[in-house]
């Protein structure tokens, strides 16, 4: 393992660890509730949006959809 | 070490303690996952770690992990107000399908991630967007 892989690792090690803990805090109760639901689901769009907003370029938005119909075209129909 | 989706799906029921997690943990670990991978990626793009492509194909996927998580919480919804019989078990499987393709992509998101930090800095810088 490289370097900069064992750092992205630890990085992505630290954050997921903060995470279970919450999450494991919500499984030691009885039920995850729908306000449980709903605020993960808000976690999830809230990093979507930011990944859109560090993105939010013409150039970016082109490149993507020319990957998007690479990989379309790549796959068995 | 590389952590799989399983290792930390294993650490986190060894943390709560759990051996079986409902389907709606399931789904706020597969949501927080996710949101941890995303934010990863972004930062390493805003960082310059990773180039503009690197940085698109990562979107593509985050977009199929999402999108399977939402999947499998809509059919979890609907199985849920469904009463016990084959309309509900066809639900429960839509769910464990969309949990199951989110969780594939997600172990795709994070060997995408990993190895566009391991290919150094990049050769796009990445821009941020204009005010």
């Amino acid at each position: 393992m490289t370097p900069d892989q064992l750092l992205l690792w630890l990085t992505v090690g630290e954050r997921a660890a903060s995470l279970f803990l919450r999450v494991a805090d919500a499984l030691r109760a009885a039920e995850i509730t729908d306000d449980d639901l709903a605020a993960a689901r808000a976690r999830a769009d809230a990093a979507m949006a930011d990944m859109d907003a560090a993105a939010a370029s013409a150039e970016l938005d082109d490149l993507e959809a020319r990957l998007a119909a690479e990989e379309s075209r790549e796959e068995p129909t | 070490m590389r952590w799989s989706t399983a290792t930390m799906a294993a650490a986190l029921l060894a943390i709560a303690g759990c051996a079986d997690p409902s389907p709606r943990a399931q789904i706020v670990l597969a949501y927080d996952t996710f949101a941890a991978a995303a934010q990863t990626a972004t930062d390493l793009y805003r960082e310059g770690a990773m180039t503009g492509e690197q940085f698109a194909r990562v979107r593509i996927t985050c977009r199929v992990v999402l999108a399977g998580i939402r999947e499998a919480e809509r059919a979890l919804h609907l199985a849920e107000m469904e009463p016990a019989g084959p309309g509900r078990d066809a639900l429960s499987a839509r769910a464990a399908t969309g949990l199951r393709v989110a969780t594939a992509a997600l172990a795709e998101l994070r060997q995408e991630i990993a190895l566009a930090a391991a290919r150094g800095p990049a050769t796009q810088p990445a821009q941020e967007p204009d005010p």
